[in-house]
């Protein structure tokens, strides 16, 4: 688990990556979990900002805001 | 058949997992869209006859999760927790087992009575997902009815298991989830001090669960308690935050994890993957989210949308560029055979018939029933096929995906508005007109998104409000580049004040509201559901020609009669109306801002039936057919045009509108704030505008 932890903002697209924290207010980290984002969840950047950041996860595709993904802090795995 | 009795069954589920169309599926034609009571959130309800049983189904909202964050949320666990029902369908998405479940998780905390509807079946397929359903039905204790929703593929076996449930041949034991030690006993501290206090009592909710609530410190039921009991509300806090402490971290966010991580448990053995290559559209994502080309294209489709809808109801914007172009027999005929054409055609023709046959019954009569109920009828009429158009559109849009794209993309402009981008549909079919585009804002996630927009909405300049301002306009000023630079100044002054009130609203009524985050999921293309569409565009005709077309219809009678009565009775010559002894009776007023002849003040009157009326009156009232004489005639300057011109556009929407305003947001006070702020800040900026030109010598 070598690799540093950076904001899923800055994320290229094509690399899985693993949550490792939400740095974010109550109810917007609240939000994100239970739509599955939670430390340790794997996911896939499908595309990178400027625009919304898109990522898949458990299946399912999100769009997040800059500001949004930028409180999202992952390690690149694959 | 007889009934034998009558059985209530809740439908909930997440967004995107075909939650409307298992609805329409069930219940056919037979719905009932209202609104849940004081909210902006629509309610459906409808029931199927089946086995000798009235199944009546309500609709929840789709949630992903049951924690109050919004008035959805909030809504559908306060349906669970309170209302009676015989059982929940819970509709979950097999393409996306995890996160669906996650909600079924939540609701089994509240009843054990839930059936799984497990929607999508072909779509998990496509995406190389093969789901053990045998043991998910064994492991999760509940009946598991595998379906593709949109073929109408397992609805028999659903209303036969609903029944099973009911006559008790089939018990839904969901697993209970086991917090970690700690936890537990937090929620068994939180509990003891709930029954003391008698906290579920006067909250009308079960102890344990709300138990779990407050350790997840849910908004709403925190403020519930410290409403009911300040005392228990310090305990209860100072009591969370040690746990927290004692944790290294927020209750809820262990309690989410431990709910999670059972899922996982769960779905790990029983889901079987093999790749698949992404479809040719998950590609075509990367086009509509383009930073660049994304927000173009979101706006060509939405455009091709908006001229397709209004051209056929109205011919706008199509016979303006035909006029254009040097073709204005077509745009005439294009105009008269447009759907509101040919419907105004049908009531004048109507009304005149009406005249013929009422020669004998005094005039009076014959003015209400041609002049003021047919007219009015006419005028609720007439919006309803633009109405089911719009609805047909927007259904098919949001069903086939594209508008969660849509809304991504367009999502930085609203944010200081705190509207997420989804706004931007209503706001863009307002140019046309503001009668769907407030309707519209019901499509918004958050009830203080929804109310925002609809109170800015009337700021859009609307055809009608163009057609205004384009006769004026070629009547007063004669250079093509005076013309041009007048409209587009009317435009931009609405617009920006449509951004900097829409601030202003965001900061002082919904300050407590965070900004919109982008957190948006974005469902897979398909093809819209027919069956969904139009019941979207039936049920929002419906609901608009129920609700706003009978304040309408009201308004539409008593300005007929303020229009027809005058100090001396009835009267066919609107300058001896009431209406044009307030036109008298406001001039000295009205003058400073330009409008120093009581027949200007008459048309801004009328002009609240419908904003083209401004044009109609100022013509009948000079008694010249050519606007620019009648202007001549009432000796006005151009810069008492353009002032004229800034209260039109700005002033009191039209009766239509605020009679929208009322059946969306059932709110009197937003239709009043919205008629004061508008009308307020219109006779400012015109004053200031005819002031500051009159000392500049114009």
């Amino acid at each position: 688990m070598g690799a540093p932890v950076i904001p899923l903002a800055a994320v290229p697209p094509g690399r899985e990556v693993i949550a490792v924290a939400i740095r974010a207010g109550r109810g917007l980290t609240l939000r994100l979990m239970e739509m599955g984002i939670l430390p340790g969840t794997r996911m896939r950047v499908l595309k990178p900002p400027p625009g919304p950041v898109v990522i898949e996860v458990r299946g399912a595709r999100l769009a997040l805001g800059w500001g949004v993904a930028q409180k999202i802090l992952v390690q690149v795995v694959a | 058949m007889k009934v034998k009795r009558e059985i209530v069954v809740a439908i909930a589920g997440q967004p995107n997992v075909g939650k409307s169309t298992l609805f329409n599926r069930l219940t056919g034609a037979h719905q009932h869209v209202g609104n849940w009571p004081g909210k902006t959130v629509e309610r459906k309800e409808g029931y199927r006859d089946f086995a000798g049983y009235r199944i009546r189904f309500i609709d929840l909202p789709g949630t992903y999760s049951l924690s109050a964050l919004g008035v959805e949320e909030q809504i559908a666990r306060d349906f669970l927790a309170k209302e009676k029902y015989d059982v929940v369908v819970n509709i979950v998405d097999a393409s996306n087992l995890e996160r669906n479940l996650y909600l079924t998780l939540q609701i089994a905390e509240l009843t054990p009575r839930v059936i799984i509807a497990l929607n999508m079946m072909d779509l998990a397929e496509q995406k190389g997902l093969r789901i053990n359903v045998e043991k998910l039905r064994r492991r999760l204790g509940v009946p598991i009815v595998p379906m593709i929703a949109v073929k109408g593929k397992g609805i028999e076996e659903l209303l036969r298991t609903i029944i099973d449930v009911v006559e008790n041949r089939i018990e839904p034991q969901l697993p209970h989830i086991t917090y970690s030690p700690e936890l537990e006993q937090a929620v068994d501290e939180i509990e003891n001090i709930i029954r003391h206090r008698n906290l579920h009592r006067q909250l009308g909710y079960h102890p344990h669960w709300l138990a779990h609530k407050v350790l997840e410190e849910d908004f709403f039921v925190l403020q519930s308690i410290e409403e009911k009991d300040p005392d228990a509300y310090s305990t209860l806090t100072t009591l969370i935050e040690q746990i927290g402490k004692r944790l290294g971290g927020p209750p809820s966010v262990a309690m989410v994890q431990a709910r999670y991580k059972l899922l996982r448990e769960i779905c790990a053995p029983l889901i079987e993957k093999r790749p698949v290559k992404p479809t040719l559209w998950e590609r075509f994502d990367a086009l509509a989210l383009h930073p660049v080309v994304g927000p173009f294209f979101t706006l060509f489709i939405m455009l091709a949308f908006f001229v397709a809808v209004f051209s056929i109801n109205t011919g706008f914007p199509l016979n303006y560029f035909l006029e254009w172009l040097g073709y204005p027999d077509i745009a005439v005929t294009l105009e008269s055979y447009s759907l509101s054409g040919l419907l105004g055609e049908a009531f004048s023709s109507l009304a005149e018939s009406m005249r013929i046959a009422l020669a004998d019954v005094p005039l009076w009569v014959q003015g209400l029933i041609c002049d003021g109920i047919i007219a009015g009828v006419g005028a609720v009429v007439s919006f309803a096929p633009l109405i089911f158009l719009i609805g047909l559109g927007i259904g098919a849009l949001e069903d086939s995906g594209f508008l969660a794209r849509a809304a991504a993309v367009m999502h930085r402009p609203l944010k200081p508005l705190k509207i997420a981008g989804k706004g931007f549909i209503p706001l863009l079919l307002g140019f046309g007109c503001n009668v769907p585009s407030v309707m519209m804002c019901r499509g918004l996630y958050r009830e203080c998104e929804r109310r925002n927009c609809a109170l800015i909405a009337g700021l859009v300049p609307c055809q009608a409000r163009l057609a205004v301002i384009l006769a004026i306009v070629t009547a007063i000023f004669s250079t093509p580049l005076a013309q041009i630079a007048v409209i587009t100044s009317l435009y931009v002054v609405a617009l920006l004040l449509l951004w900097v009130i829409g601030v202003l609203f965001a900061h002082t009524l919904f300050r407590r509201e965070p900004s919109a985050q982008l957190v948006i999921e974005l469902p897979p293309y398909r093809a819209p559901f027919v069956g969904n569409v139009l019941m979207y565009g039936w049920n929002l005709t419906k609901h608009f020609l129920k609700k706003a077309g009978t304040i309408i219809f009201l308004l539409a009678i008593l300005m007929w009669f303020s229009l027809s009565y005058g100090p001396a009775g009835f009267t066919e010559d609107p300058s001896l109306s009431y209406a044009a002894l307030l036109g008298h009776a406001l001039t000295p007023f009205t003058r400073v801002f330009g409008a120093s002849h009581w027949v200007l003040v008459l048309a801004l009157i009328t002009g609240f039936i419908a904003k083209e009326a401004v044009i109609e009156t100022v013509a009948l009232a000079a008694g010249t057919p050519s606007i620019s004489e009648a202007l001549g005639k009432l000796g006005v300057t151009p810069l008492q045009a353009y002032s004229l011109l800034l209260v039109v556009t700005i002033y009191i929407p039209c009766l239509a509108t605020i009679a929208t305003i009322w059946s969306e947001t059932r709110s009197w006070r937003y239709v009043l704030l919205t008629i004061l702020y508008m009308t307020g800040i219109a006779l400012l900026l015109a004053t200031l505008v005819y002031q500051l030109g009159a000392w500049l010598g114009f």
